[in-house]
């Protein structure tokens, strides 16, 4: 069980988040968002690309994703980890999107990884709760 | 390797902007806890532009906060 401080006063879970690279051998960390109203996980084009992925590969298959403000057309990239609350999780699918900057976040922690976990959220200690459901 | 700065004055100094760390210090619950500041903005764009500048452990802060009268649906 991990246990992830959180700040219940804001209107959003933030959280900080690790994405390996392609080669693996280094990580860069970045603010996101828990959404469990997101079926995938969200990372910018820019990020992905630093990090050794190819998101404007024209070959990579693209995911319909319905948003509050319409329909759209993202890549979808397998990444080789996230790393949340220092659990690591390999070979996570997300979709190349870049969210509006006023939102103060870099990406959405969608539902195909939190699907990894039992979690618990406590607004009245200000923590999550990750226990990991595979190894 | 440049000073490291924890993340509490990084939020004192640079109020509302994104801040690009060099070899970030990450808790055990994946939180950044500092590292070597080598670019701030107002601009998130910028510090993508600037990621490939710049090799190693990384880390993006935002350092301000979702205004008030902003509701957000993500």
């Amino acid at each position: 069980m991990v246990a992830i401080t959180f700040d219940s006063n804001e209107r959003l879970i933030f959280l900080d988040i690790g994405v390996t690279s392609f080669d693996g051998s280094w990580v860069i960390y970045l603010p996101v968002v828990l959404d469990t109203g997101a079926t995938t996980t969200i990372l910018p084009a820019d990020i992905l690309a630093d990090l050794g992925y190819d998101p404007g590969n024209p070959g990579l298959p693209r995911t319909r994703m319905i948003t509050g403000s319409g329909i759209g057309y993202s890549p979808y990239i397998t990444v080789k980890s996230l790393i949340v609350g220092g659990e690591k999780i390999d070979n996570v699918g997300v979709l190349c999107h870049d969210l509006p900057t006023e939102t103060g976040i870099d990406g959405l922690l969608g539902l195909n990884f939190l699907k990894n976990f039992d979690i618990t959220i406590e607004y009245s200690s200000g923590m999550l709760h990750f226990r990991r459901l595979i190894s | 390797m440049g000073k490291k700065v924890s993340i509490k004055e990084i939020r004192e100094k640079y109020q509302d902007e994104w801040v690009l760390l060099l070899n970030p210090d990450i808790s055990p619950e994946t939180k950044v806890e500092g590292g070597e500041v080598v670019f701030h903005s107002k601009d998130r764009g910028e510090i993508h532009r600037r990621l490939s500048d710049f090799k190693g452990n990384k880390a993006i802060v935002f350092t301000g906060k979702i205004p008030e009268d902003v509701g957000v649906l993500l």
